[in-house]
């Protein structure tokens, strides 16, 4: 099995992010145009995120959606603009677990109907038997380590960051996605 | 994933990172709809800055509740019906939503056979200004619909309660809601109970929707009459396994709106449109379809120009709120979520809407909680809520009209 050195680098946190405007929005047209500014360089990040968390796109886009028009009504309490993407990365944590508690309650009462995961069989969008495997294996990890793992490999997010997204010690990440990875290379091991 | 146990963290690390790339990349800038139209943007939009100290915000807090709740109660008594009731609520076309609603109410609830009235609704308050009893005591109101982008409507009533012939009555509403004289349409009776009823922002075409026990055995029928030349068509449709409903018109009138598909976990998913001069035959025969939606149209509204529709859906396939989002008719694509309409469950399908003529504002009422209505502002999403202050709309469908 061949180890890829890289990921997909347009992908990764450390390429290049759009800049938050840090000043304060002023006058009734600023803090549209700030709004439309965080969408036009964060909503696609903040979707594959959510896709990464939840497996469907059309779940991703509502949660990213629902993200947007909370942070239109939150925009007057936020006091520093240079928040707002952070606002917006613990909105879409948060609209991703609300689906997968719905999901979840759902599936006990028999009335799921899930879309199909991109990482599932049925989704032909995913190239890479192994990939699926692996995204796979990620989805059956607990919710807090999936998390961990997005946050820090696919938004490149320091722990520090993590941390203070998740609400929870900067050492709790690092032994999370410690944990995670682990888990991980028992599973690959297991179906080896 | 032969092999990995022995792996390194750092290899299982890169492995992570690919696939999370792999799969992300499944989602392009293309897919994402646009940004999406704000409820409570007005805050926002305002710069409102809320907090200062929390010492002086403890010292603020009552005296601002205090203050508020003064400003609520005379703008909710005496600025906004002021501001709603005359000619001035939509002034040079202005935002503000229609100043009334119409809507047929059954009293008393329950009673059989029913007794219905045509009440006319103050937007901003909910109140009762004014109601129209059946022109005839045995008539029985069914639908009611805005015709025109004046103050005109067209009411059906049900000449018995047998629901085999329907009589169309026009209407209008002066500028204090009082409601004229019932006037009945120079056009054919509908045979069947109408069940939805809708008109054209031009005031020349209305479509309805019929059924009952005089109808074709197992058949609803869509219909459309064009006022000017008296001309109906009606295009029978034969109830099975799927479901159609939801008619609207564009402003024209030249395109009928409508959803039907097999009957899904949440009702049909596609939505249709079919030209109104279109010749008599099966309603699906020279209809096309424009949109699919895999969690449900529960409702779909044509804009006036027939190139988006509005859509009342699920925001997922299971456990959803029920939301109402924008999609275009030409490629089938959400523009954008409008906002949210109620929390899903049970309560998912029993929501019908209404667009007023200028198609900036949306009427959102419950089967099952008439005494809650909500209006949103199509262009910025927002939500105003608004409390019936008497009696129910008595049906799903075209029952409350602006």
């Amino acid at each position: 099995m061949t180890v890829r050195r890289a990921g997909t680098p347009g992908l990764r946190a450390t390429a290049a992010v759009p800049q938050v405007p840090t000043a304060a929005p002023s006058g009734p047209g600023a803090s549209d145009q700030l709004v439309d500014e965080l969408y036009r360089g964060h909503a696609l990040r903040l979707t594959r995120m959510a896709l990464l968390l939840l497996g469907d796109k059309p779940s991703a886009e509502d949660v990213v959606q629902e993200a947007f028009l909370g942070l239109f009504r939150g925009l007057g309490r936020l006091s520093d603009p240079g928040h707002a993407v952070a606002y917006l990365r613990i909105s879409v944590l948060n609209g991703c677990r609300s689906v997968l508690r719905a999901r979840k309650r759902a599936r006990l009462r028999g009335t799921a109907t899930d879309y199909p995961a991109v990482w599932s069989a049925e989704s032909a969008a995913l190239a890479g038997e192994e990939r699926r495997e692996v995204l796979q294996a990620v989805a059956q990890l607990p919710r807090r380590q999936r998390e961990v793992l997005v946050l820090r490999y696919f938004l490149g997010l320091s722990d520090s960051e993590i941390a203070a997204d998740l609400g929870v010690s900067r050492g709790t990440v690092v032994s999370t996605a410690s944990r995670a990875l682990a888990a991980l290379a028992r599973k690959a091991g297991e179906q080896a | 994933m032969k092999g990995l146990e022995d792996l390194p963290m750092q290899a299982m690390e890169e492995r992570v990172r690919d696939a999370f790339g792999a799969a992300a990349e499944t989602v392009t800038a293309q897919d994402l709809p646009g940004p999406p139209t704000p409820a409570g943007r007005s805050r926002a939009a305002r710069g409102l800055r809320a907090r200062t100290s929390r010492v002086r915000m403890h010292v603020l807090v009552p005296v601002a509740a205090a203050a508020c709740v003064t400003a609520i109660v005379v703008t909710a008594t005496v600025v906004v019906p002021k501001l709603l009731a005359g000619p001035s609520a939509g002034r040079a076309g202005g935002p503000a939503a229609p100043a009334f609603f119409a809507g047929v109410a059954e009293r008393p609830l329950g009673h059989f056979p029913p007794s219905t009235v045509l009440n006319i609704y103050r937007s901003a308050t909910g109140r009762v200004v004014a109601t129209a009893r059946p022109p005839k005591p045995d008539h029985v109101f069914a639908a009611v619909a805005r015709l025109g982008s004046g103050h005109t409507y067209v009411a059906a009533a049900m000449t018995s309660f047998r629901g085999c012939r329907t009589q169309l009555y026009r209407f209008s509403i002066d500028s204090r809601g009082r409601p004229s004289e019932l006037t009945p349409l120079s056009v054919p009776q509908v045979t069947g109970s109408v069940m939805e009823l809708v008109g054209s922002a031009d005031g020349n075409v209305l479509a309805y929707t019929a059924s009952g026990r005089c109808a074709p055995r197992g058949h609803q029928v869509a219909g459309v009459i064009h006022l000017a030349t008296g001309q109906v068509t009606t295009w029978p449709y034969l109830m099975g396994r799927t479901t159609f409903g939801s008619v609207s018109l564009t402003a024209d009138g030249s395109l009928l709106g409508f959803a039907d598909g097999t009957d899904g976990p949440y009702g049909p998913e596609d939505a249709w449109v079919l030209p109104t001069d279109s010749p008599p035959g099966p309603l699906t025969s020279h209809a096309r379809k424009v949109l699919h939606v895999s969690t449900g149209v529960f409702r779909v509204v044509l804009n006036n120009a027939g190139s988006q529709a509005y859509v009342e859906t699920l925001s997922a396939p299971h456990g959803g709120a029920v939301v109402l989002s924008e999609y275009s008719t030409t490629t089938g694509k959400r523009i954008r979520l409008l906002g949210r309409l109620g929390p899903g469950g049970k309560a998912l399908a029993e929501l019908s809407i209404s667009v007023d003529a200028a198609d900036r504002h949306l009427l959102v009422y419950g089967y099952n909680n008439f005494h809650r209505m909500t209006v949103m502002n199509l262009r910025t999403g927002h939500l105003a809520p608004v409390t019936v202050a008497r009696p129910t709309i008595g049906s799903p469908f075209s029952c409350a009209a602006w």
